[in-house]
């Protein structure tokens, strides 16, 4: 064989060394101080290259879909009557709500079984480069009180992903939509319990549903609050097709999500105080 | 000389340029799973244009450490997966790239890429083999986008690093 295919031999040998020394300085943890600064140093950078990012893909994004725009604009015009209508009714519940909350002594701070949520607004500064993996990177870390666990929502309150990864300045979020994703949920109106998993092919799917419970097509897929960190209630999309079988053990459905994952420039991170 | 220290130059301003495009740009960009790698594309087009030297191992490895910081699997599989790349890409050079350049560049990116993706699919999934088969479709769908992107994008790259910049 020649010196030269030999040279590219030993060179490519001796990098996979170094590639699993690396992998095992990572596995204990010493990598952490190497890739903090690489977040560091890259998030700046990274934070632009988003911006401008996001203003051509959303004059794509608008080009596209210049008819479902004009479309959507009636139907919301009709939704807006509507919801002027359900906003006077919701604000006297409110003081409804208000009077009896007082009248049981409830703390307003008191979110839900007394434990606050305070939400916490990221920026996202660099997306999975890889066609097998949906994480993104958020310009929030350890030094915002971000751990591992939390959730991260999309405004509205749809749940999408939680935190996998933790830099002092960064962190790193598994969307819903990845295929190693799983979070405990539940139906709205027929309360049945599944997990929601992420799915090469099809973005997420409701999973683990016992052939007793009963699904609908469009009822919504919330968090259980199952799951430590995650509060109940997030919405994670609406049921779209259901998949049951007799000779199955579990029942499972195909799930809407809400939100174009590649469209959301701002995320919240629930901390639970 | 000259030009070689310019074509060095040049390919690292595009390759800082295209790994914070890799990282936030493409993905967004493009459908759900079909992103195209447009540093591994440039990593090639450098490994056609010089294959006497071994720095595109070292280039391919600084590459992949900053990929695989952003991409969410456990450490590694994307370092490993472009050295695998610029491994099979420069074995294939050395042999068949004296002939036929612009055909033998297409048969040998296509094969550097199918070497990274299947590297990547089994390295990924090596705790949970039964996704690979479960997935096995959509998993040739990705390749298949990936050989096509690389492709187109090989010719305009190896133009641009092998413009004479310098009389």
């Amino acid at each position: 064989m020649n010196k030269e295919i030999n040279t590219k031999i030993v060179t490519f040998i001796f990098l996979l060394v170094v590639v699993a020394l690396l992998f095992f300085l990572n596995k204990i943890g010493h990598l952490n101080q190497v890739k903090n600064y690489t977040a560091y140093f890259a998030s700046p950078i990274g934070k632009t290259f988003q911006l401008s990012s996001n203003r051509i893909n959303d004059f794509f994004w608008t080009l596209k879909s210049i008819d479902k725009l004009k479309e959507e604009n009636l139907k919301l015009r009709e939704e807006n009557l509507k919801m002027g209508y359900e906003i006077l009714e919701l604000k006297e519940i409110q003081i409804e709500n208000e009077i009896l909350r007082k009248q049981i002594k409830f703390s307003k701070n008191s979110c839900s079984g007394g434990v606050c949520i305070e939400w916490k607004m990221a920026n996202i500064i660099g997306r999975d480069p890889s066609n097998f993996g949906k994480h993104i990177f958020i310009d929030l870390g350890r030094n915002n009180g971000i751990q591992n666990g939390q959730p991260a929502v999309a405004s509205g309150g749809l749940l999408i992903g939680k935190i996998v990864e933790v830099f002092d300045n960064s962190s790193k979020i598994m969307l819903i939509t990845d295929s190693k994703s799983s979070i405990n949920s539940i139906t709205q109106t027929s309360r049945a319990n599944g997990v929601v998993k992420g799915s090469y092919a099809t973005g997420v799917k409701l999973e683990m549903i016992n052939q007793s419970e009963k699904l609908v097509a469009g009822d919504l897929i919330i968090t259980s609050g199952l799951e430590d960190k995650i509060p109940k209630g997030l919405i994670m999309g609406k049921i779209s097709d259901i998949n049951e079988s007799a000779n199955k053990v579990f029942k499972s459905a195909e799930i809407n999500m809400f939100v174009d994952i590649n469209r959301v420039e701002k995320i919240f991170i629930a901390i639970k105080g | 000389m000259i030009n070689g220290k310019i074509r060095n130059r040049i390919f690292i301003l595009l390759l800082f340029v295209f790994l914070f495009l890799q990282v936030t740009f493409i993905p967004q960009l493009f459908f759900d799973n079909y992103i195209p790698n447009i540093v591994l594309a440039l990593l090639l087009a450098a490994s056609a244009l010089n294959n006497k030297s071994t720095n595109i191992f070292y280039a391919a490895f600084f590459t992949g450490f900053i990929l695989d910081i952003f991409s969410g699997n456990y450490f590694g599989p994307v370092i490993i997966s472009i050295l695998s790349a610029i491994f099979v890409s420069s074995y294939l050079n050395y042999y068949f790239l004296k002939e036929l350049f612009s055909y033998n560049l297409f048969l040998i990116s296509a094969f550097a890429v199918l070497a990274y993706n299947v590297t990547c699919i089994f390295l990924i999934n090596i705790s949970d083999f039964q996704q690979i088969f479960s997935n096995l479709k959509q998993f040739l769908l990705i390749i298949i986008f990936q050989i096509v992107y690389t492709v187109i994008l090989i010719y305009p790259l190896t133009y641009i690093l092998s413009r004479k910049t310098c009389k």
